[in-house]
This record gives C-alpha cells, sequence and structure tokens, in this order.
C-alpha cells in the first residue's frame, strides 16, 4: 500500500481504532487488511452470513444434529460463525496483549432483562475461544451481568445502548466489577460501550415527524453525533476504563466528526466503502462540538433529551426506551428467530 | 373444524362478536363457520399466509406488473390478499347493513409518523371494497390520519395499540372525525379500537423482570384484561361510538375474561383451538372486574401506569412508547420485509 486511507491513517495516525461489522469471510479479512482489529457479530449478521455464502457454512451447518432445536440451535449456529471470526482476529488479539482482537459473540435478545440467564449464556460464549467479547443489552438487568463479567475477567461489549446515560451506566457498572477483580487477582479484560448513533438519528426521525417538530435532517443527522461526543467528553472528564464504540453509521460524517477520539469504532463494510469513496481530509474533529444553535433545537424533542441528557434515563427506563425496544425487536426478528429454525424441520413457535 | 362451544355461546347469548385473526382464506372459512363476522389482518399476517400457501397464491400474484415499483408491489400483494378475506364476510357486511363484515388492511408500518403519508394510503386502501376497515397505528400521526378518514366517512381500525390512553384519544378522535362528517353530509364509518393484550402483557412481563417488580406470573396475565375492561367501562360510560376491538390474545383466557360485552375479539386460529377446548358453562365476565390487589402490585410498575391509567400518557408519547416500537419494528421485518421479498420475485 503505497499511501494510506483514510481508514488506515485513522489507526495508524490517530488514537481511534475500528473494528470490522459483518460476519462474512471475505469481508472480514479485507477489514483486517484495512486495520480492523476486531470482528463484531449478531445475530442478524449471522444470519446474513449464512444466507449470503450458504455454501461456505454448509459442513458446519450440516455437523449440528436436528435434534438441536429454537434456542440451541440458535447458540450453535451463533459459536460456528463466532468462532470463525475469532479464529480470524487471534492474530491481532495477540499483538495487541488482549486490548484488542476479539470477536464478540451476542447474547439471546429475548433474555434481555433476565440476569441470571444472561450469565450463564455469557460464560458459555466467553468459552468459546480465549479471545471472544460478551456483547449484551444495556438494560437494568444487562447492566448486572456486565458487573459479574468485568468481575469475572470477561471482555464484554455493551449494545442496545443509545443515550449518554447508558454509556456513564456501564462505564460505572464495568468500572465496579474492575475493582472486584483487581481485588481478586483476576487479570482483568476490556468493556466496549456502544452508541448506536444511526438507529438514534432514524427513531428521532420518526418521533420529531410524529409529533410535527420542524427539525431539518441536518439537524436529526447530529443527533447520535452530539450523544457519542458528550459521552465522551464525560468519559474523559473520570477517566473511565470502558472504551466507547460507535455503531451503525449512516453517513460519513459520523466518522470524520469522531475522528481523534479514544474510541474503537464499529464499521460495515458498506460504511467502510462509503468513506473510502469519499476520502474525506484526515483531520482530528473530536474536540470540534456539535453547533449550541443544533443542540438547543434538538432539545425540543423530549426523546432527544432523554438521549442526550447525563441524567436523560434512569436505568429502569433503558429497557422501556422506543429505540431500546426497537432495536431488540428487531434482532429478535431478523436474527434469533430465523437462526433458531434454520437448517430445520422444526417450526417457529413464535406469535405474529 | 368442528362447532366451537364458546363462539356459538358467545355470538348467540351475549352481545360480544368475534373476528378472525388471519389471512388464509381456509382458516377465514372456518372462522366464518364459527360465527366471525370479520377478519383482521397485519402484516405479519399476510406474509404467513403468503409463505403457508404459496401455490394458492401464485395465480393470484401473477399478473401483477413486475415494471412497478417495490412500495407499489406491495400494495398490489396486499390488496389481493385483502380482497379475498374481503369478499369472504361481504355477504355479512350486506346483511349487518354495514355493522360488521370487515376485512382490515394496514397502511405501511415503516410511517407511523407521516399523518399525509398514511392518510393518502388509507384512502387508496379503502377504495380495494366496499368493506374494508383501514388499520392505522395509534401514534399521534396515525391518529391525525384517522380523523381525517373518519370525516371522510371511511372505516378504520386503529392498532399498534396496547393501553387506555390510546383506546380513549381513537375514540375521541373519531368522534371529531364524525362530528365533521356529519356537518359535511357524508356518511359516517366505523371505527374499531385495537387493545393488544397479549402484547401488553407480553411487554409487561419482560420490564417487571427487568425492574425486579414483586408480581407474579397471574399478576401479569392480566395487565391487557385489566386495561380492556377499565376501557370497556369507559366507552359505555361516555358513548364512545368506536368500538373496542381487544387482539393478540395469548390464551383462552382472555376470551372467556373479556366475553360478554358490547365489544369484538379477533381471535387467531391458535387462540380458536385452545377455546375449542372449553366446553362450559360459559358466564359473561367482561364486568367482573381484576381483582384490587392484583392492580395494585402492577402498578408499582410505571410502565403499567401509563397503561392503565386515563391520562397514563399524551398522544405525542405514544410513538415512544416501548411496546408501540416493539410492534412496529415486528411489523416492519416479519410483516412488510417478507412481503417485499415476494414483491422482488414478481
Amino acid at each position: 500500500m503505497a499511501q494510506s486511507n483514510y481508514l488506515q491513517w485513522l489507526a495508524v495516525e490517530t488514537p481511534t481504532q475500528w473494528w470490522h461489522d459483518s460476519a462474512i469471510p471475505e469481508e472480514i479479512e479485507a477489514g483486517l487488511a484495512n486495520g480492523a482489529l476486531g470482528v463484531t457479530t449478531n445475530p442478524v449478521l449471522t444470519y446474513k452470513t449464512l444466507q449470503a455464502r450458504p455454501e461456505f457454512w454448509r459442513d458446519g451447518v450440516a455437523a449440528l444434529p436436528q435434534s438441536l432445536i429454537l434456542e440451541g440451535r440458535a447458540e450453535a449456529l451463533l459459536k460456528l460463525v463466532a468462532t470463525y471470526a475469532a479464529k480470524a482476529a487471534e492474530p491481532v488479539f495477540k499483538k495487541t496483549g488482549g486490548r484488542h482482537g476479539y470477536a464478540l459473540g451476542q447474547l439471546n435478545p429475548t433474555l434481555a432483562t433476565d440476569v441470571s440467564a444472561m450469565l450463564e449464556m455469557a460464560r458459555r460464549v466467553a468459552s468459546w475461544a480465549p479471545n471472544m467479547a460478551v456483547k449484551l443489552p444495556t438494560t437494568q438487568a444487562g447492566l448486572e451481568v456486565m458487573e459479574e463479567l468485568a468481575a469475572a475477567g470477561i471482555a464484554l461489549c455493551a449494545t442496545i445502548n443509545f443515550s449518554v446515560s447508558q454509556a456513564i451506566a456501564v462505564s460505572e457498572s464495568y468500572r465496579r466489577g474492575l475493582k472486584r477483580a483487581h481485588k481478586n487477582g483476576i487479570p482483568v479484560r476490556p468493556c466496549f460501550a456502544v452508541q448506536q448513533i444511526g438507529r438514534l438519528d432514524d427513531y428521532l426521525r420518526d418521533c420529531a415527524k410524529d409529533v410535527k417538530l420542524a427539525l431539518t435532517e441536518a439537524e436529526i443527522a447530529q443527533s447520535g453525533l452530539a450523544v457519542a461526543k458528550r459521552s465522551y467528553e464525560i468519559a474523559e472528564r473520570e477517566g473511565y476504563e470502558a472504551v466507547i464504540m460507535p455503531a451503525g453509521l449512516r453517513g460519513v460524517h459520523h466518522l470524520t466528526e469522531l475522528a481523534g477520539a479514544k474510541m474503537t469504532f464499529s464499521l460495515h463494510p458498506r460504511v467502510q466503502r462509503m468513506i473510502l469513496d469519499a476520502d474525506p481530509k484526515r483531520e482530528t474533529r473530536i474536540d470540534a462540538p456539535v453547533e449550541k444553535r443544533v443542540i438547543d433545537r434538538l432539545m425540543r424533542l423530549p426523546e432527544f433529551a432523554h438521549a442526550y441528557e447525563p441524567d436523560g434515563l434512569a436505568p429502569h427506563e433503558f429497557f422501556t426506551f422506543g429505540a431500546t425496544q426497537k432495536t431488540l425487536s428487531q434482532f429478535a426478528e431478523t436474527g434469533w428467530a430465523p437462526l433458531e429454525v434454520y437448517g430445520s424441520d422444526q417450526a417457529s413457535s413464535r406469535w405474529t | 373444524m368442528s362447532e366451537i362451544k364458546f363462539l356459538k355461546w358467545l355470538t348467540r347469548e351475549t352481545p360480544t362478536r368475534w373476528w378472525h385473526d388471519s389471512a388464509i382464506p381456509d382458516e377465514i372459512r372456518n372462522g366464518l363457520a364459527n360465527g366471525a363476522t370479520g377478519v383482521t389482518t397485519n402484516p405479519p399476517l399476510v406474509a404467513a399466509s403468503l409463505a403457508a400457501i404459496p401455490d394458492y397464491w401464485d395465480p393470484v400474484l401473477k399478473d401483477i406488473p413486475s415494471n412497478l415499483d417495490m412500495s407499489a408491489k406491495v400494495e398490489a400483494i396486499l390488496e389481493r390478499v385483502t380482497r379475498q378475506a374481503a369478499g369472504l364476510v361481504e355477504p355479512i357486511f350486506h346483511t349487518s347493513g354495514g355493522a360488521q363484515g370487515y376485512a382490515c388492511a394496514q397502511v405501511n408500518p415503516r410511517r407511523p409518523g407521516d399523518a399525509e403519508g398514511m392518510f393518502a394510503m388509507a384512502k387508496r386502501l379503502h377504495a380495494w371494497a366496499p368493506n374494508i376497515a383501514v388499520k392505522l397505528p395509534a401514534t399521534a400521526a396515525g391518529l391525525d390520519a384517522l380523523e381525517e378518514c373518519s370525516a371522510l366517512g371511511i372505516t378504520v381500525t386503529a392498532t399498534v395499540s396496547f393501553t387506555l390512553p390510546q383506546a380513549l384519544a381513537i375514540a375521541e378522535r373519531h368522534r371529531k372525525g364524525l362530528a365533521r362528517a356529519k356537518r359535511a353530509g357524508v356518511k359516517p364509518g366505523h371505527c374499531f379500537a385495537v387493545v393488544m393484550v397479549g402484547r401488553i402483557d407480553d411487554y409487561i412481563r419482560d420490564v417487571a423482570e427487568d425492574c425486579r417488580a414483586n408480581v407474579s406470573k397471574t399478576d401479569i396475565i392480566q395487565c391487557g384484561t385489566a386495561i380492556m375492561k377499565r376501557a370497556a367501562a369507559l366507552f359505555r360510560e361516555r358513548r364512545y361510538e368506536a368500538e373496542l376491538l381487544p387482539a393478540g390474545m395469548r390464551g383462552a383466557y382472555h376470551a372467556t375474561d373479556l366475553a360478554g360485552t358490547d365489544m369484538t375479539l379477533s381471535i387467531h386460529p391458535k387462540i380458536q383451538e385452545m377455546i375449542a377446548k372449553l366446553d362450559g358453562p360459559f358466564e359473561k365476565r367482561c364486568d367482573v372486574p381484576v381483582d384490587a390487589a392484583v392492580i395494585k402490585r402492577l402498578s408499582a410498575i410505571p410502565e403499567f401506569v401509563r397503561a392503565y391509567e386515563p391520562d397514563g400518557m399524551k398522544p405525542v408519547e405514544f410513538i415512544a412508547c416501548g411496546v408501540v416500537q416493539r410492534t412496529l419494528a415486528q411489523f416492519v421485518e416479519s410483516g412488510w420485509v417478507p412481503i417485499e421479498a415476494v414483491a422482488a420475485r414478481l
């Protein structure tokens, strides 16, 4: 590579890192070659790779017994794909001494409120490979599990996370778990706190239209960004150990406006391509705030205030927040539910 | 299908009616044989019908022009599936003078905040048959569209509705639309106000687990029922023109607890099977209140209070309510998207 592209510049010249966000084998390979330091997977991405590359996964799927049904089947398929991703990321894991090089293994999204079931599944997922990070939702129940995982020295990634309040809660849970790990002499592993910036924009766009609030698209498109910048500012001030992971990017600005931060992005190949095509100016922008005028206008939307204010949501409201329900439902409908019956003659038992 | 005793009792001995909740023609015929007087569908039920009997639908769909854009193709599929349901219940529509005999057709769940877009689509859906009830979500924008439809005499079913504040807002906006229709000399349409009793139970169950609320399993399965019973009493007291349509039942208990008053139960074939096992004798239970101790325990959960109290939420909050987002996402992902996949193959 004669001249570094934007993603390579970001990874080499700035503290900003990025992970690859898909489970399709060639895409993972290309992402790692462009400087990705980890691989995000989730039930939706797992189902997509099974659909996109059936021949690649055929033997692995065929090895699953037909008696393995529903949740057991979905989990086995997640494992099949996640362990492949973990193998691909393992060199990075070794090179960085366990700071990066993880594959994410996401818990069953229908368990989002069940502490003991999530904890059990998290322990199974962590055992799949030395470099698995457990991905779990930022609900009140999920936060309890996060502390336990951190205390046990298990790497984790807090997803279903749209707000400053959630980012703070994850960082505090992780910190509590870290303290316990230190006390017990357990080697600590990292925690990544996702901020789903594009999904927040999408959700707020619908809300604004519904309540007839005349916000421009340019304003809406800065809401997730404003949340991520504020979470970062607080993380820096508090010296939080958890690393912020912006995900679900919708435009180049979602990356360029945060460039230079000590964050780790999760970038889908579509977004990687969009950024490489745009070839943006190499410039660190994390310290440039979202204009106050824009924030003031967004603040007229109560759902934005819930996401933006450090105390905008109480922990019991993380689960009931509209964007949380929308996203959990999508993960369940387009990821977990089809995995439960993939390659099986068992019918789904779900309500329509 | 053999005769279902409970449904026979319900339709003959009580003011309660029931509608069949699926889009599979043979299932609809079974429902009609057991006294159903209408058909509710939604995008996942249409998708399920397309997936269950593809050979049946192929010839019905095959002349949809392949050069239509995606949204027009999806609408054409919905039209053909809905028209079949509408045709099956049309005799009831005529014999009841338009009081019953409707088939529901739902607007695009991807646009829950777009009043103009939903209103425009509602007018197109209404034109498919004389007995279409256009399904609109009970969001602020959906309610705007509902009032506009009511003002034009279009029969509507308000869905994505789980809470008492939503049921009351539906009835109020319908009343406004009716007044406008009367002033303009337009023949009024009906309005059916859905309360998805099973879905609110499912949602509150998760919420209760997350916040470790001290409620039992039997408390949880009375959430939707409690909301419905309170809605029925308020609808009667306020003499609303809108009619309640409890839907999304999860067990025979939802039907038996709500039987006996002037409303319409939407009953899926799976629930019909559960009900078929009931032997009787049956009693009218809708006016029997949910135990006060149960309500008290449930009321420790803020989401239940928002759903149960008449002023628990304002209309601008409906779209942000967790269960609304959960259900809209399901309607899109397991309904609209699979129908788009069928459309893409045309």
